[in-house]
C-alpha cells in the first residue's frame, strides 16, 4: 500500500479566536497505479489533505504513513517521502525560478542528490514526458514560454524527481480546452506507466472519465469513497454539497424516472448518444 | 508559518478612542510626542501615563497588548538607560565601585530619558491599536495635502501606502505557498550556515518578484480599466467629518497644553 491515513485530523491555529477544523477523522487508502480522483467544494480541505501526505504539513492528530514511514514520527525521513510523493500545486507556472528550462527541472532531482549523467537524463526525459521538445526548449528562459509550456515545465519539475505517487491539485485550471485535453491526457499516460495518481479537479466529466476511484470530501470529511459509477449514482447527494456531477449522471438519472436503463460506466456523451441510439433500434451513432 | 505574521495591530472596536477622527489623532499624538520631549517635570510623566492609560481604558485596549508593544525597544530603552547612566558624570558623585562611578544626574538623565521612550511607544502604539491602517493613510493624505502647492505627492504617496497594505497579507500566502511548492520539491529552507540559507532563499524570491511584478501590472490595469488617473478631482467614499469626540478629546489635550505652559 502507497499510502495509509488513520483517524487524522487537522485543527488550523489551535488555541486561538481563529480556530477551524480542516480535516476531521479521515481514514484513507491509496495503492500503487490507482487514479484518484479528489472532489469537493471550496474550502472543504481538500488541498490541506493532499498538504500531508507528503508531509507539508503535521497531522494535529492521527497517524499517516507513506510508503511504510511514519510521517507522524519526528525523525521521519521527508526526503524519501518526498521523492515517493510528487505533489504539484495549482498554477504551479508561478513557482518556476530557475534561467533555463533544464536548471528548473533539474532542482528537485539535485535536491534528492542526484548529479552527473544521470541528471541530466532524468531531466532529459522529464521534459520529453510532459510533451516538450527538450532540445528546442532546455536552454530557454521558462519566462519566455506560453502559459500552457510553462505549466508543463513546472510538472515536469516534478516528475523528474521520479515519484511514485502524483498529487495534481487542479492542474487544468486556467487553461483552454486543447490544453485541458493534452494535459489530461499526460495525466493518464503517467498512469499508465505505473504512477499512482491522486488528483483534485472541479471538471466532474473529466474525472468520471479518467479515475479509477472518486473521493468526495465536505467539511474536512471524506464523504464518499468508490468508482465513479458509484458516487456520481448519488446526484442529490452531491448536489446538496455543492457539487455539480457530470452531465451523463444526470441524463441517467433523468432516464430512470422514465424506466430507461443507462449502464453506470458511461461517462462521455458520445458513448451515452450511441448506447441510446441502438437502444432506439437505430444504427450506430453518427 | 508565515501565518504569524499580522500587519499592523490595529484591534477593531467602536469606543470614543476609535471614533476620534483619524487626522486628529494623529495631530494629537504628534502633540503628545513633542509634550513628552519638552516636559522636564517628573509628576508631568505620571499625568501622560495616565492620559495613555486612560485612552487605553476607554479604547478597551487590554493592558496586556500595550505593555506588549515595547518589547521590539526594549534593547533600545536599556541600552539608553545604562548608557546615561554610566557615562553622565554631572551632579553628585553617588556610588562608585571600581571605574564605575555614577553620579545623581546619570540617574535622573537615565530615568527621564527611559520614561520618555516608553511613554512614546505606548503612544504611539495607541494610535496604531486603534486606528485602522486605511484611515490612517487616508488621513495622512489629507494632512499632507496642502504640501501639493510645492508639489508633494500626498495623494500618490497614500495610495501606495494603501496599495502595499493591500497586499501584504497576499505575499505572506503566496510567499508560504511558494515555500510549500519548493518543500515538495526537495528544497530544504532549515539547515545550512547562512550562506547556504541566503542561497536557498532563491528559489522562494524569484517566483514572489517575479508574481509581485505580474500583480502590480494587472492591477494598474483594472485601475486605468476603471478611469483611475492619480488624485486629481477624486472625490471621496469616506468623507471624515469632526463631532464632540474630537472636541472632547481636543479639550482634554488643550488641558494637558496649559499644564504644560504652566509647570513647564
Amino acid at each position: 500500500m502507497s499510502i495509509e491515513v488513520k483517524n487524522m485530523s487537522h485543527i488550523y491555529m489551535p488555541g486561538t479566536p481563529f480556530e477551524s477544523a480542516a480535516l476531521v477523522d479521515v481514514n484513507l487508502q491509496l495503492h500503487e497505479g490507482e487514479f484518484v480522483g479528489l472532489i469537493g467544494h471550496t474550502g472543504s480541505g481538500k488541498s490541506t489533505l493532499v498538504q500531508h501526505l507528503n508531509g507539508l504539513l503535521k497531522p494535529t492528530s492521527g497517524t499517516l504513513f507513506v510508503y511504510d514511514v511514519e510521517l507522524t514520527k519526528k525523525d521521519a525521513d521527508m526526503k524519501f517521502v518526498r521523492s515517493r510523493v510528487g505533489l504539484v500545486f495549482q498554477y504551479p507556472e508561478h513557482q518556476l525560478f530557475e534561467e533555463t528550462v533544464e536548471a528548473d527541472v533539474a532542482f528537485g532531482p539535485k535536491n534528492m542528490g542526484l548529479g552527473g549523467e544521470e541528471l541530466t537524463a532524468c531531466v532529459k526525459e522529464a521534459i520529453q514526458r510532459v510533451g516538450l521538445d527538450y532540445e528546442a526548449v532546455r536552454n530557454r528562459s521558462p519566462f519566455e514560454l506560453s502559459g500552457g509550456q510553462r505549466r508543463r515545465v513546472a510538472i515536469a519539475g516534478v516528475i523528474a524527481m521520479n515519484p511514485k505517487f502524483l498529487i495534481l491539485d487542479e492542474p487544468t485550471a486556467g487553461l483552454d480546452p486543447q490544453g485541458r485535453d493534452e494535459l489530461l491526457e499526460l495525466v493518464q499516460d503517467l498512469n499508465k506507466s505505473g504512477t499512482g495518481i491522486l488528483m483534485i479537479t472541479h471538471s466532474m466529466d473529466d474525472i468520471a472519465r479518467v479515475a479509477d476511484r472518486i473521493l468526495v470530501i465536505d467539511k474536512g470529511r471524506i464523504v464518499m469513497d468508490g468508482t465513479p459509477g458509484e458516487v456520481f449514482s448519488h446526484v442529490e447527494e452531491l448536489e446538496a454539497i455543492g457539487l455539480d456531477v457530470p452531465e451523463t449522471s444526470r441524463l441517467r438519472m433523468l432516464l430512470e424516472k422514465e424506466g430507461i436503463e443507462l449502464p453506470s460506466d458511461i461517462f462521455t456523451a458520445e458513448e451515452a448518444a450511441s448506447y441510446l441510439c441502438k437502444l432506439m433500434g437505430g444504427g450506430s451513432h453518427a | 508559518m508565515l501565518n504569524d505574521i499580522t500587519v499592523g495591530q490595529y484591534l477593531p472596536g467602536k469606543s470614543a478612542v476609535h471614533r476620534i477622527d483619524p487626522r486628529v489623532k494623529i495631530l494629537l499624538v504628534v502633540f503628545y510626542i513633542v509634550a513628552i520631549f519638552v516636559t522636564d517635570v517628573f509628576w508631568m510623566y505620571g499625568v501622560f501615563a495616565a492620559y495613555v492609560l486612560g485612552a487605553a481604558l476607554i479604547a478597551k485596549v487590554p493592558l496586556r497588548v500595550l505593555l506588549r508593544s515595547i518589547k521590539p525597544l526594549l534593547f533600545i530603552v536599556v541600552f539608553t538607560f545604562i548608557m546615561n547612566l554610566l557615562l553622565v558624570r554631572e551632579g553628585e558623585l553617588l556610588l562608585q565601585v571600581w571605574k564605575i562611578r555614577i553620579y545623581s544626574d546619570g540617574i535622573i538623565y537615565a530615568v527621564r530619558l527611559a520614561l520618555r521612550l516608553i511613554l512614546l511607544v505606548f503612544g504611539t502604539s495607541m494610535l496604531t491599536l486603534t486606528t485602522s491602517p486605511l484611515s490612517l493613510t487616508d488621513a495622512l493624505e489629507r494632512l499632507l495635502k496642502p504640501l501639493s502647492i510645492i508639489r508633494f505627492p500626498a495623494h500618490e504617496l497614500a495610495m501606495m501606502m494603501t496599495i502595499a497594505l493591500r497586499f501584504i497579507p497576499t505575499l505572506l500566502e503566496e510567499a508560504d505557498k511558494i515555500m510549500k511548492a519548493q518543500k515538495a520539491r526537495g528544497a530544504d529552507f532549515e539547515t545550512g550556515n547562512i550562506f547556504q540559507k541566503a542561497k536557498a532563499l532563491v528559489p522562494l524570491l524569484v517566483p514572489l518578484f517575479v508574481n509581485a511584478f505580474r500583480r502590480a501590472d494587472e492591477l494598474a490595469m483594472a485601475m486605468e480599466s476603471r478611469c483611475y488617473h492619480g488624485g486629481k478631482g477624486r472625490t471621496r467614499m469616506r468623507i471624515l467629518t469632526l463631532s464632540w469626540v474630537d472636541a472632547a478629546a481636543v479639550a482634554v489635550n488643550l488641558g494637558l497644553l496649559a499644564l504644560l505652559i504652566i509647570f513647564g
